[in-house]
């Protein structure tokens, strides 16, 4: 793997291995528990600008996970998540391989994993305010397409890996505690690495693409909704500001409390 | 390869155990297919060219550019402040037809911009900006009329004269899509080694990037004396898009001349050889050899390797004796063997064969400039001449094509592109590669234009 996604997939660790922390200490202590488990859709729509590209291109990444909320005690919270997500762009070149390529559409599957965290530092009747931190990283499993229409067999092999980093405070209102809405404005950032692999005949290559660090900032409005005593509705939707540009995210899910 | 000598002329110079360089075939047909070209025919047909020329076709999109209409209720200030408001760039109004030209905001893509446009009532009409191109077609005015091999549309090849050869559309080495993608890089150098090149050829006078060298005369002045190499040079890389003449394969690729054979068409295994190291060592990255000889010989060899190691794409002609592979085209690992088509893709009856043969490029009638002493008075000076030679020079043209947006390449990689790449025309017959089109006819356009990933 690459350099940054040696990175991305170091500070998953790190977050596992807290959250993992975070079990083992609520297995031990009786005020710490699981708190809810659930399975979440999200989508996420984001403009990013690949290096030595003159244009950005629109990355979309929607993923089906499961998650795991671990509530440490009232005010703090991790989140562990794992899925399937399917990640695509819109068109790049890749004139750095023998036969150069263009990727017009299309998406590629990947593994996502999530860790976040949520700390609530104030309380006001049934206001809260906190910050929250949350780390999204897909690692790409590879994708093939045959190369048609040469003199000899070959194929393609592209791996799309990416990793968003957020951090700002929330504010939310639990009231009736049936409906609670929360408010996060956040920074962004997303580290991606498109890697290309071609064969054909004794020809090989590999290109790779990379968006380093690629900032924006969100605002985001989440409302959980309390079925009953033990299930809830998590629906979640958010604006990407990035430079000139709007980008979207989306996220549904269904969650149950132990 | 064509030369106008004769069967005596061979056997004088194997008698004396030269080691001779051929420059054209045995068979005495083929040296009639030189033809030269009268002026006057031409002049009549480049208008009728130039009246029927077919607008621009819509090409791909241009990144981050849009055209935005605005209903004609909305004053053109208020229009124009209003992208300015959304940040668009460069807002240029084209005022007769109420239309503004824009480029879209910083790290906005142009969905996002349309998108934007889209919701505000004022905008009459949104839609991205697009890339015209030529329709393949540069201005040289006998590149539509006799280039078939650039381009065939099909139709019958009106040579002067009484020679007219039936074409199929297609049958052509898909020059027009690869151009899109590049023209080459001037950085590039072809070295043509062959009886010089015509310095002051329209074709070839910018071109050039020295006066050359001359290994059959021990001098610094590679004049064509022949024709062959002016002629050569001109397909692979004729100044294009002048509004005079041919046009080349690799359009800004350089030409550096080195004669290696005398007037006569011929020359020794020893120039030869001199010649390919100087190139090589002048910073050729691609070598034309439109020539060749019986005999195989170590040091030609050791040449062709050198050249190799050195990051050169040698390109050599197969010969025209409908016989074995002649060297240094035989020489399978340092250099790519060079068959000739005619204008229905089929092999041309002259072209040698072999296991040694990696492709074909168009060799039969293929028009390219001579100097104006060989026309004659009267003529303009180009010609149309067939051979092996000449299939070669469109191969070489793609190299430095290929070359000029990948430099990196080795070219051991170069050789496999333009193998792998090629149409197997004769599949039919001969399914995969085979010993007498290798791979198949050349496509510039699958070696250079992206494959679209689907």
């Amino acid at each position: 793997m690459s350099i940054p996604s040696r990175r991305f997939m170091a500070a998953l660790l790190v977050f596992g291995a807290w959250g993992l922390a975070a079990v083992r200490t609520a297995s031990a202590a009786p005020d710490r528990t699981l708190d809810t488990a659930g399975l979440v859709f999200e989508f996420l729509g984001r403009t990013l600008a690949w290096e030595g590209e003159e244009t950005p291109s629109r990355m979309t990444g929607p993923a089906l996970a499961v998650r795991q909320d671990i509530r440490v005690d009232d005010g703090l919270a991790f989140s562990l998540s794992a899925g399937l997500a399917l990640s695509g762009f819109d068109e790049l070149v890749f004139r750095g391989l023998p036969i150069s390529l263009e990727y017009g559409s299309g998406t590629m599957p990947g593994l996502v994993f999530g860790a976040g965290v949520r700390s609530r530092f104030l309380r006001i009747g049934g206001v809260g305010i906190g910050g929250v931190g949350r780390l999204t990283a897909v690692y790409g499993l590879a994708k093939k397409w045959p190369l048609e229409g040469f003199a000899v067999p070959g194929d393609s092999v592209g791996r799309l890996s990416w990793a968003e980093a957020s951090v700002g405070p929330y504010l939310s209102y639990d009231r009736s505690g049936k409906f609670v809405p929360t408010l996060e404005i956040s920074a962004r950032w997303l580290w991606a690495r498109l890697r290309m692999d071609q064969d054909l005949g004794d020809l090989s290559g590999t290109e790779s693409k990379k968006v380093a660090a690629d900032p924006a900032a969100a605002v985001s409005v989440e409302g959980e909704y309390r079925l009953s005593g033990s299930a809830a509705l998590r629906v979640r939707g958010g604006v990407l500001l990035r430079g000139g540009a709007t980008d979207i995210e989306a996220a549904a899910g269904f969650h149950y409390r132990f | 390869m064509i030369r106008p000598a004769s069967k005596p002329f061979r056997a004088a110079l194997a008698a004396a155990a030269l080691l001779a360089l051929a420059l054209g075939p045995s068979d005495e047909s083929w040296a009639q297919a030189r033809r030269r070209v009268d002026p006057a025919p031409l002049k009549k047909k480049q208008a009728a060219r130039i009246e029927k020329r077919a607008p621009g076709t819509a090409g791909p999109k241009a990144p981050g550019r849009l055209l935005v209409r605005f209903k004609e209720e909305v004053p053109p200030d208020t229009a124009a402040g209003l992208l300015q408001a959304f940040r668009f760039r460069d807002v240029r109004e084209i005022a007769p037809l109420g239309i503004f030209a824009v480029k879209t905001p910083e790290s906005v893509s142009v969905e996002e911009a349309l998108a934007v446009l889209s919701r505000n009532p004022d905008v009459a009409r949104a839609g991205p900006d697009r890339r015209v191109r030529l329709c393949a077609t540069p201005n040289d005015p006998y590149f539509v009329r006799f280039q078939y091999n650039l381009s065939n549309r099909g139709g019958t090849l009106d040579i002067s004269g009484n020679i007219r050869i039936e074409m199929t559309a297609g049958a052509d080495i898909k020059a027009g899509p690869a151009w899109d993608e590049t023209r080459g890089d001037p950085a590039v150098v072809i070295a043509v080694l062959d009886s010089g090149v015509d310095m002051t050829h329209v074709e070839l006078a910018g071109k050039v990037v020295s006066t050359g060298r001359d290994f059959a005369n021990d001098d610094f002045d590679a004049t064509d004396d022949n024709s062959h190499g002016t002629h050569v040079a001109g397909i692979a890389a004729a100044d294009t898009d002048n509004g005079q003449g041919i046009a080349g394969v690799a359009w800004d690729a350089a030409i550096l001349p080195v004669k290696v054979v005398e007037a006569d068409g011929t020359g020794l295994y020893s120039w030869v050889i001199e010649g390919i190291v100087w190139a090589a060592d002048e910073g050729a990255r691609v070598i034309n050899l439109s020539l060749g000889g019986d005999e195989p010989d170590d040091f030609l060899e050791d040449a062709c390797r050198y050249a190799f190691e050195k990051g050169v794409v040698v390109i050599a002609a197969a010969g025209n004796e409908n016989a074995s592979v002649l060297y240094p085209a035989a020489y399978d690992r340092y250099v790519l063997a060079v068959a000739a088509t005619d204008a229905k893709d089929r092999r041309a009856p002259f072209s040698n064969f072999g296991p040694e043969i990696d492709a074909a490029a168009p060799g039969i009638y293929i028009l390219g400039p001579c100097p104006q002493w060989y026309a004659g008075e009267g003529y303009l000076p180009y010609l149309f001449v067939s051979g092996t030679s000449q299939a070669t020079a469109h191969v070489s043209g793609l190299a430095a094509l290929v070359l000029g947006v990948k430099p990196w390449l080795t070219p051991a990689e170069i050789m496999n592109i333009i193998r792998y790449t090629a149409d197997d025309v004769n599949k039919a017959e001969k399914p995969g590669r085979d010993n007498e089109l290798g791979y198949g006819r050349i496509n510039m356009e699958r070696a250079l234009v992206p494959y679209v990933l689907r």
